[in-house]
């Protein structure tokens, strides 16, 4: 059965009350048919008793006249007033007896059935042949008394005969059967009783029931006419009728049901006496009525109970399940904190409990894979994940409480390097010492630090402003300045920091992110450690955005044009090389420096293009050079993908034999940190290099992690000193000193040393002194188009060079 | 005690006998059967002859006792002028009456025997009862002639020395079909002779003693 209750509670009470209701209705109804059939069967009984009551009032009421006319009858005045016919006399013996016992008829007839004398209103046309027959019955010994009709009228007589002592007269009296009959039967046997009659023909007409007399309204009484067998006034011939017939009837009268016997008292020459006995079946039903109104709220009280109970019953097994549909609705937003107590024994108490060991182990199960999702193991820091997150939820609350925040992005300086040289292991341990530090600096609760991945941390400052940022940026890094000791050595550590503030700088978290790593960026290639977002530094990204993609057509397109700058010896001033360099000729943007472009040709892999055409290039020149009587080398700078492109030797011979050139014509120029990325390959293809005949010298020495067991190995002509320790050597005698060692350590090692940036005189003064061996810079030349270096080769041995060693 | 009525009455009819016999007539018995009209016998008929010519004869009397608190005979026959005695032999008293046109009177209660009998001048039926007792009830037929007698047991009654001569014979009983009506024979007398009466009765009980 398919039930229209979504709610298993309303199902058990629906349930419930129906089975409780169809139960009653059921014991409802049976009570009613026994009722029913109790008061019907009650009702056959009273009518049985009422017609014995009529049958005994008949009777009774006959030996009442039969005893008063005996008396009558054997007083012997009255007999001797009979002898003598003395009418007068015994009409009033007559009347006298009448009025003692309230007869209505009072007679006598000769023995011959004569009548005689007559006393009392008699009907009218009361008849001789009944009275005659009656005598006739009493003289052979037959009952005394009968029932006869006059005029519609019935009538119980009695024949008593007078003797002296042979009969010498019949004294006839009898009773008119009318209301208080019906009345006296009544008051025994609570019936209503009602006499129906029906007389032979008295002036022709048809015979007609007529209702004498009835204890009921006689407009109702008459109805019961109809019940009337129609057989029961057919003549039944010489056949003595009297009590001889019953029938038992339901009619209705004015809406009222009535339980009806009907009995026939007379049916005698075409006189029919009927006598109407009834009783209301409603009056009867009355107090099983009342019986059963007190039922009708017994079950009403009864299913109220059931109800209630059923309710009762519903919520208990309901209400748990409830619980635990709100839990499981918990559960399924991901929180895990309501706990089920069910003290109950049952299958839901079970149930309660299993669910709740179940929502446990979830939750533990969640936390863990959470925490793998959201979490670093080895910084034992939240990971990117986590932090995004964590930006989502500070940004919601700004729209909830305004309060502002940053994003701190860090990323640490030659990383990579430490990977490289110390291996993986200690690189973990950097990091590891790093996160401590971080969050030793870090120590408010708001306030979320996250590793975003490689060596990049994420750092969230709740409340605050680019000001406030800006020092727990400088701070941070200060924690850092102290170096990490890694397997008994100590590493020192430098970061950039990217500052970004919600909402000032965006408000969208995926950009508010972007925007710190420009920022970050930013820091790093300005060679500061701090940056705060600003929109300049937007534009800058964008242009670097753009550049990358054009890089592709600008290979294709030989946008790019080479620059040389001059290689001086210091001890003759004669230009003895030139080092190469690419400028990008971009139709729009003019002329773009390196910097600006060769980090996204390494990363984008064009860098190898680019190097094969700058070694091209430089080459060619080279040749035309040494047509034009100038000499020099050419040196060319070369990536660490160059580096581990196997091929390089190859190209490098192909290229120099094709501009007929020798091997020391071309110089290959590689930094420290590009041999660090596959040092094997790297140093592989150095050697093979080497081997041709070509020079190699390391470009920037003194930045990167140097390690001189590779210096060691690597056959290289030439150090290069970075610029950023030649230009304050002037001033700062440290980097004097560090000059001075390296030349020093350069020489000692067989290596001619080479100075970047010199911008004056006295720079080159200073170098000079310290026996370094060749100088690029400024004072000398500035990075020049190829194609004037003849040019400015003619003017520095015009009297450029004699400017400089003189002075 | 019937005997001893009988033997009364036969004294009477005697001393009737002795009367007539100096008369120079020729006289017999006539020997009557009263039957109903199955032909069974009929007791207690009364059956008595009128002469053509009324023949004088001295009444005589007769007695209707009450014993065991009933009239014995039931049935008496006595001519008119005859005085009947009601001798009560019960120790209860009684209180004989007759409300019959032929003679009415009354014995108020009495016991033992009754200072004056009653005399019975009138021919016709007398009823007689007992206002003490419903029940009790004899008869008496009260003729105007000598020649008179009623039927045995079995239904027979003689006339002796009935002289010859021309009669009208009648017979009576109680329980006659028709009440008062009496059955007439015209009778021619010479000798002895036997006649056939037939009566049609009704049902009719005697009430009992109770």
């Amino acid at each position: 059965m398919k039930l229209p209750f979504k709610s298993l509670q309303s199902r058990i009470v629906f349930l419930f009350v129906t089975l409780i209701l169809v139960v009653q209705f059921i014991g409802f109804m049976a009570i009613w048919v026994s009722i029913n059939k109790n008061a019907r069967v009650s009702i056959k009984e009273q009518l049985g008793i009422g017609e014995q009551v009529l049958r005994n009032v008949i009777t009774r009421q006959g030996e009442n006249l039969t005893l008063s006319a005996r008396i009558l009858a054997t007083d012997y005045g009255f007999r001797q007033a009979i002898a003598s016919n003395d009418s007068e006399t015994i009409q009033s013996a007559l009347e006298n007896t009448g009025a003692r016992i309230e007869s209505d008829v009072n007679m006598l007839y000769s023995p011959e059935g004569l009548r005689q004398v007559v006393s009392g209103d008699l009907p009218a046309n009361i008849m001789d042949g009944p009275i005659r027959h009656l005598i006739e019955t009493a003289q052979n010994g037959g009952d005394s008394f009968n029932i006869t009709i006059f005029n519609g009228v019935p009538y119980l007589l009695v024949a008593v005969p007078v003797k002296a002592p042979l009969t010498i007269a019949w004294i006839i009296t009898g009773f008119e059967i009318d209301d208080s009959w019906a009345n006296r039967i009544q008051d025994v046997s609570r019936l209503e009783v009602s006499f129906v009659t029906k007389a032979g023909p008295v002036s022709g007409s048809k015979p007609q029931w007529n209702l004498s007399s009835s204890t009921m309204n006689k407009l109702f009484a008459q109805e019961t006419i109809g019940g009337i067998p129609s057989n029961w006034s057919q003549q039944t011939t010489g056949e003595k009728a009297v009590f001889s017939k019953v029938l038992d009837s339901e009619i209705t009268i004015q809406g009222v049901d009535y339980g009806t016997r009907y009995v026939q008292l007379l049916n005698q020459d075409q006189q029919v006496l009927v006598a109407v006995l009834q009783r209301s079946i409603s009056e009867s039903l009355a107090p099983y009525l009342t019986l059963q109104l007190n039922l009708l709220v017994l079950t009403i009280l009864g299913a109220f109970v059931f109800v209630a109970g059923s309710v009762l019953t519903a919520r208990r097994i309901t209400k748990p399940l409830t619980a635990l549909v709100k839990t499981a609705e918990l559960l399924e937003k991901g929180d895990y904190s309501e706990t089920i107590v069910s003290n109950s024994t049952d299958e839901i108490g079970h149930l309660s409990r299993t669910f709740d060991r179940m929502r446990e182990a979830v939750a533990e199960r969640e936390q863990k894979i959470s925490k793998l999702a959201y979490w670093d193991e080895l910084t034992q820091l939240p990971n990117r994940v986590f932090f995004t997150d964590q930006l989502l939820k500070f940004s919601e609350n700004y729209h909830e409480n305004s309060q502002t925040f940053s994003v701190l992005m860090m990323d640490l300086d030659r990383f990579k390097h430490v990977n490289d040289v110390l291996g993986h292991s200690a690189a973990d341990q950097l990091l590891t010492g790093v996160a401590e530090r971080l969050k030793q600096s870090c120590k408010s609760e708001t306030d979320v630090v996250a590793r975003l991945g490689g060596d990049e941390f994420g750092i969230i400052l709740a409340n605050t402003h680019a000001q406030l940022a800006l020092e727990v940026a400088k701070r941070l890094l200060a924690a850092l300045e102290t170096p990490i000791a890694l397997n008994d050595s100590f590493v020192d550590l430098s970061a950039g920091v990217g500052i970004a503030n919600y909402p000032q700088h965006a408000k969208d978290i995926e950009v508010l992110l972007s925007r710190a790593e420009i920022a970050m960026y930013a820091a790093k290639n300005s060679s500061g450690s701090v940056a705060v977002y600003h929109s300049g530094l937007d534009v800058a990204n964008e242009e670097n955005l753009s550049l990358v993609s054009e890089i592709k057509v600008a290979v294709e397109q030989n946008q790019f044009c080479l620059f040389v700058q001059p290689k001086i010896d210091f001890a003759t001033g004669r230009l003895l090389a030139v080092e190469a360099l690419v400028r990008w000729n971009h139709p729009e943007r003019g002329m773009v420096f390196p910097d600006m472009f060769i980090p996204f040709a390494e990363q984008t892999g064009h860098i190898g293009k680019i190097s094969y055409w700058m070694l091209s290039e430089a080459a060619r020149y080279a040749a035309i050079w040494q047509s034009q009587g100038l000499d020099i080398a050419v040196a060319v700078n070369l990536s660490a993908r160059d580096l581990i492109d196997i091929e390089l030797p190859q190209k490098l011979r192909q290229i120099l034999d094709e501009h007929q050139l020798q091997a020391h014509t071309i110089s290959l120029e590689i930094t420290e940190s590009s041999i660090m990325d596959d040092p094997e390959r790297a140093l592989e293809t150095v050697e093979r290099i080497a081997k041709m005949g070509i020079q190699l010298s390391i470009d920037d020495f003194g930045t990167g992690y140097s390690s001189l067991a590779y210096l060691k190995r690597l056959p290289v002509n030439e150090l290069k000193i970075d610029r950023s320790f030649v230009m304050d050597i002037e001033r700062d005698q440290d980097d004097v000193t560090i000059v001075k060692s390296t030349i020093e350590l350069g020489h000692n090692l067989g290596l001619k040393v080479v100075a970047e940036g010199i911008e004056n005189q006295k720079v080159w003064d200073i170098l000079k002194m310290l026996g370094c061996d060749y100088g690029q810079g400024y004072f000398m030349g500035k990075p020049m188009a190829a194609e004037k270096l003849l040019d400015w080769a003619a003017q520095w041995g015009a009297g450029l060079r004699q400017h400089v060693q003189n002075s | 005690m019937f005997k001893s009525l009988l033997a009364l009455t036969y004294l009477t009819f005697a001393g009737v006998s002795a009367s007539l016999c100096s008369l120079p007539l020729q006289a017999a018995d006539l020997t009557i059967d009263v039957v109903d009209t199955t032909g069974s016998p009929i007791e207690n008929a009364v059956v008595y002859a009128e002469p053509e010519n009324k023949a004088a004869m001295p009444p005589a009397s007769a007695i209707v006792e009450q014993r065991g608190k009933q009239f014995n005979p039931l049935v008496s026959v006595v001519q008119t002028g005859s005085d009947i005695s009601f001798p009560n032999f019960d120790s209860v008293r009684h209180h004989v009456y007759s409300f019959s046109p032929a003679k009415t009177f009354e014995l108020k209660l009495y016991s033992g025997v009754p200072t004056s009998p009653v005399k019975f001048d009138k021919a016709g039926t007398v009823v007689l009862g007992c206002n003490i007792h419903d029940y009790m009830v004899a008869f008496i037929h009260v003729v105007d002639t000598p020649y008179f007698t009623k039927t045995n047991k079995s239904g027979k009654a003689t006339l002796r020395d009935l002289p010859n001569g021309n009669y009208t014979l009648k017979a009576w009983h109680y329980a006659l079909a028709k009440e008062k009506e009496i059955i007439e024979k015209p009778l021619v007398f010479k000798d002895a002779q036997n006649i056939v009466m037939q009566l049609s009765l009704k049902h009719f009980m005697i009430p009992a003693k109770k």
